[in-house]
């Protein structure tokens, strides 16, 4: 279960992943508190390694050697081509509604 | 509540599918002690679980996943056939005794959709016991972890097919055998109370069973080519699964059985769990089929 602030949602925890991961290699907790921070989402344990699982088994992240307790996970190349692909849909989308939000402002 | 919460949360943990709990068991774990935890986030692991459940993710070589992918379905169903197998049998028998109004045990309509039920079990058996046992017995080989968790439930059912011997034998002999129906004289406290304990070690057993077999299978890690069978018998059992489960929905709803009556409730909830297992079964056996070739 994503939590996030407010009643209209964009959070795909796979895409919040993915995001986070762009950054660089983290651990679940690490990826909680980046989400928390940059998007305002709080993924539950849950719903985090229910989206990790996937993302691995689609090869859009690999772990790294590490403690088995925390260990760190990374972006791959098909990982990153496919939020660079929801990226690109999401920036088209924004510009498109902040330039009608600004034509609306500006014809009331 | 934070520390209530926490051990909630740990123990929801366990509730996940074993290949899960083995590849991010320990990670969940370490997470949920870091993080602040409320009930939330209880409700979070537990929907994870279900989740995890219903679509299992499986990670690894190409082999590796397709071996994981038909291990989980074989388990699947199997859960899945002993839960339709207790609860529908369980449902048709509390359902028949008493007969509801209009409906007449052994005859009609109510004898087709008995007799289909009955056929429907005997295929699905026959079915499990044709791939199950060879399988079982080359599990057996595989080492004394796979030999604790399944001999143990074997050798419980074989107690209670011991168990049932007086009884049957003590009922033969007073009213079975005169060709009568019991009646309160007729059955001794002994007869009652040894009764209702084989009940409730029969039901112990089937359960007991159920888990002991599935974590027999994973833990004899056999290869996805000797998996390849059992995967095509477990997808052939859902058949006989859907059409026992077809049957006790159509009789809940012939006997116009409603959730107005505590009963109703009950018998609908377990109709609902029998249908959510035949789903998850087809859905399973599905993916497994539709594995990607290049890895086999």
């Amino acid at each position: 279960m994503a939590r996030s602030s407010g009643a209209v949602r964009w959070a795909d925890p796979g895409l919040l992943i993915l995001g986070s991961l762009a950054e660089g290699a983290k651990h679940g907790y690490a990826i909680v508190g980046d989400v928390e921070r940059t998007a305002d989402v709080t993924l539950g344990p849950g719903t985090l390694y229910g989206a990790l699982a996937r993302l691995e088994e689609h090869g859009y992240v690999e772990p790294l050697p590490g403690d088995d307790r925390r260990r760190p996970y990374q972006l791959t190349a098909k990982g990153a081509a496919a939020l660079s692909d929801q990226l690109a849909v999401m920036a088209r989308f924004a510009r498109t509604g902040q330039r009608r939000l600004q034509a609306r402002q500006a014809g009331a | 509540m934070s520390t209530a919460a926490r051990r909630l949360a740990q123990g929801a943990l366990a509730t996940y599918p074993p290949s899960f709990r083995a590849r991010y068991g320990a990670e969940q774990a370490a997470l949920v002690e870091d993080l602040d935890v409320s009930l939330r986030t209880v409700l979070d692991v537990l929907l994870g679980s279900g989740c995890a459940w219903l679509r299992p993710a499986f990670v690894g070589e190409p082999t590796q996943r397709l071996r994981q992918r038909r291990q989980a379905t074989v388990s699947t169903v199997w859960v899945s056939w002993c839960s339709v197998f207790v609860g529908s049998s369980a449902l048709l028998r509390l359902l028949e005794d008493p007969p509801p109004g209009g409906f007449q045990p052994g005859r009609g309509g109510w004898l087709v959709l008995h007799d289909t039920v009955t056929t429907a079990v005997v295929v699905g058996w026959v079915l499990v016991l044709a791939v199950g046992v060879p399988l079982g017995v080359a599990a057996l080989r595989r080492g004394p972890n796979v030999r604790r968790a399944v001999l143990p439930p074997v050798v419980a059912l074989v107690g209670c097919a011991v168990l049932l011997v007086p009884l049957f034998a003590y009922a033969q002999a007073h009213w079975v055998g005169a060709g009568r129906t019991a009646t309160a004289a007729d059955v001794p406290l002994w007869w009652a109370l040894l009764g209702v304990c084989w009940v409730v070690a029969l039901g112990a057993t089937a359960a007991w069973g159920t888990v002991g077999f599935a974590r027999g299978l994973r833990m004899a890690t056999f290869s996805a080519e000797r998996l390849r069978v059992p995967t095509l018998a477990a997808a052939a059992l859902v058949v006989p699964m859907a059409v026992v489960v077809a049957i006790d929905l159509s009789v809940l709803v012939g006997t116009g059985t409603s959730v107005a009556s505590p009963f109703g409730v009950a018998a609908w909830t377990v109709a609902a769990v029998l249908v959510a297992a035949v789903v998850v079964s087809a859905t399973s056996s599905v993916r497994a089929a539709a594995a990607p070739t290049a890895a086999r």
